[in-house]
């Protein structure tokens, strides 16, 4: 399982290409660390592509320097912006991290705004370009993968989930909840990650390894059978970006059960309707698990609305607003 | 490589010193002197003087580019006006008979933006509490006492500022420094600011408390601090303005090399003078003897 921005690359790509268009991906290496942050961007620069039009979706990739560029932002560097301080970024707020922040705004905000039309991936990742850097991006929203292969089914006795098994993803809340359900419901969670191991221990350790099952790499086949077997799908990160794994359980039908500081999944996820809006601790998700085990009529109901909030996406529209002249 | 000469037509009253800087600006493209024979024939001429009249008899070399620096609005001969590649005047005003594809602006207050990088004022919230500064910091800087405070205090407090009521000398520092600003009609036309795109105009009795929502709403606090800053860099620079004469009188070449992508590359960024970045990227070039490149980076 790749990250949702390389996935999301791939099928920009694959969607020019069923457009007319001629498309590839470019990508050059990049080094994430302090020191070396700016390097990545400058190689960018001098990057000679002779296309008609450049998109640009992410760091530092939007430092391309072309007379038609178009920039359909995924994220920026986050370890500089809202994740500074955190514990995935090397920069905080001493002076020194301050003015290497400083800076890459700059660089940022210039290479933004030269760019012939600015697009967001979600109305947060707009937010955040709004807040930090003063420029404006529409919203674009597109199909998750596996959109057209997504498909309700039955509501079985386990909650799913597809993620990276990585700090800012949050896991481990789910395990906890599983282990304060009342009802006796299994946790299906498919992905690999640096936090596999710790996972695991986890389980064993709250007494429910019997309960959770980590599913590691799962094949496109296996997942769309999963989401449509989940009771409902359990989704809580910390501020993401936009969140495939809620767009891809609404279209197989599934209630999504979220935190209230999860990001750009709240632009989908309506409290009481298509999913729960919790505090994002395991005793308010465990509650939510609860409620959907005791009720299937209301997950039911529920993964029905979350199905139709997705209905309208489609790369064409995407397709329309990126190549307009 | 030897930058060209250019030769200066100075009148025998003094040059204001906003025209001093810019002639000195233009040291970045040419070697601008008096005439002087022991330097040759000049690439072109820059005439510093009140007025246009009798300038065209001065000058009997009609080939070379010839530029003109004046605070006279008047009606520019015919011919001396087919012969001026550009003219430069203070404000925002043009001589009569000049294209205006020809005449650059000398901006009030002005401002060298590379000496007050912007802040934002994401990273202005995180500096106030680094420094133990209230997280509502609204800086004054209204009064000319206000601006005698030296060089390092007030662009210090207006680049960690929420938002600041400034009028007067300062007003283009703060833009520079992408503070969120509040000033008044006169001072916003004096610099060329438009309200709610570079700065946010208010009476004075009501300046500190549209300057506190100002500060309170980041988007779009942070959308005006980086116009401000664009109107700083390309109206209030005389880097720029000096940019702008250099290339109507031909001294920037479209084609400087083969160093010239990587030069333009950090330009476009607006990288900094000795920034940290332009030293790596030099470094990682020196082992292929690229110093002609290595000694231009410098270059502002």
């Amino acid at each position: 399982m790749s990250g949702g921005a390389e996935q999301a690359t791939e099928n920009l790509v694959a969607a020019l290409l069923r457009s007319g268009h001629r498309a590839e991906a470019v990508r050059l290496p990049t080094a994430w660390d302090r020191v070396r942050i700016f390097d990545a961007a400058l190689a960018w620069r001098l990057v000679p592509v002779d296309a008609d039009l450049v998109i640009a979706v992410n760091f530092p990739a939007y430092f391309v320097n072309h007379p038609n560029k178009v920039v359909w932002l995924f994220h920026q560097h986050r370890a500089a912006y809202d994740g500074a301080g955190g514990p995935w970024s090397d920069l905080g707020s001493d002076p020194d991290s301050l003015e290497t922040r400083r800076i890459l705004t700059e660089w940022d905000t210039l290479a933004l705004e030269e760019s012939r039309a600015l697009f967001a991936i979600s109305e947060l990742a707009a937010a955040r370009l709004a807040g930090f850097n003063g420029l404006t991006a529409e919203p674009l929203y597109h199909p998750p993968p596996l959109f057209d292969d997504l498909h309700p089914g039955a509501f079985g006795d386990a909650v799913f989930c597809a993620t990276r098994l990585e700090g800012n993803k949050r896991p481990g809340v789910m395990v906890e909840a599983i282990a304060r359900t009342r009802s006796g419901t299994r946790l299906e969670i498919a992905g690999r990650g640096s936090l596999a191991g710790e996972l695991q221990t986890l389980a064993c350790d709250l007494g429910v390894s019997e309960r959770v099952e980590m599913l590691g790499f799962v094949p496109d086949d296996e997942l769309v059978r999963r989401y449509a077997d989940a009771l409902a799908v359990v989704y809580a990160p910390f501020e993401e970006d936009y969140g495939y794994v809620t767009l891809q359980a609404f279209r197989a039908g599934k209630p999504v059960i979220t935190a209230a500081d999860s990001g750009g999944v709240l632009e989908w996820v309506e409290d009481g309707v298509n999913g729960f809006v919790t505090d994002g601790s395991p005793e308010a998700i465990a509650a939510a698990v609860d409620t959907l085990a005791d009720d299937r009529a209301l997950a039911a109901k529920m993964g029905a609305a979350g199905r139709e909030r997705v209905a309208h996406l489609s790369w064409d529209p995407v397709i329309e607003r990126l190549t307009r002249p | 490589m030897t930058k060209p000469f250019v030769e200066i037509l100075a009148a025998t009253s003094p040059v204001p010193d906003d025209v001093v800087e810019l002639v000195a600006a233009l040291r970045a493209w040419c070697r601008p002197h008096v005439s002087d024979p022991g330097l040759g024939p000049p690439r072109a001429r820059l005439a510093l003087l009140p007025r246009a009249a009798g300038l065209l008899d001065a000058v009997s070399d009609r080939s070379t580019p010839l530029g003109l620096v004046t605070t006279a609005y008047e009606r520019v001969e015919p011919a001396l006006a087919a012969r001026l590649d550009v003219v430069v005047v203070r404000g925002r005003r043009r001589p009569a008979g000049i294209d205006a594809d020809r005449v650059v602006h000398l901006a009030t207050g002005t401002v060298d933006t590379s000496r007050h990088p912007p802040v934002a004022p994401a990273l202005r919230r995180e500096w106030r509490a680094l420094l133990g500064l209230p997280d509502d910091l609204v800086v004054t800087a209204d009064h000319p006492a206000d601006h005698r405070m030296g060089d390092a205090h007030l662009p210090s407090l207006l680049a960690v500022a929420a938002a600041a009521v400034v009028r007067g000398p300062s007003l283009s520092t703060a833009l520079a420094l992408g503070t969120p600003v509040v000033t008044d009609p006169v001072e916003a036309r004096r610099i060329g600011a438009i309200d709610g795109e570079h700065v946010v105009v208010a009476a004075p009795t009501d300046a500190h408390r549209v300057a506190e929502a100002l500060g309170r709403d980041l988007p779009r606090a942070a959308a005006l601090g980086r116009r401000a800053r664009r109107l700083a860099e390309t109206r209030l620079d005389l880097r720029s303005t000096a940019r702008a004469v250099a290339q109507r009188l031909g001294l920037i070449s479209s084609n400087q090399g083969p160093y010239a992508g990587f030069e333009a590359a950090l330009r476009s960024l607006h990288t900094p003078l000795g920034d940290p970045v332009t030293w790596r990227a030099t470094g990682r070039l020196a082992p292929l003897d690229v110093s002609a490149l290595t000694a231009r980076a410098v270059v502002p």
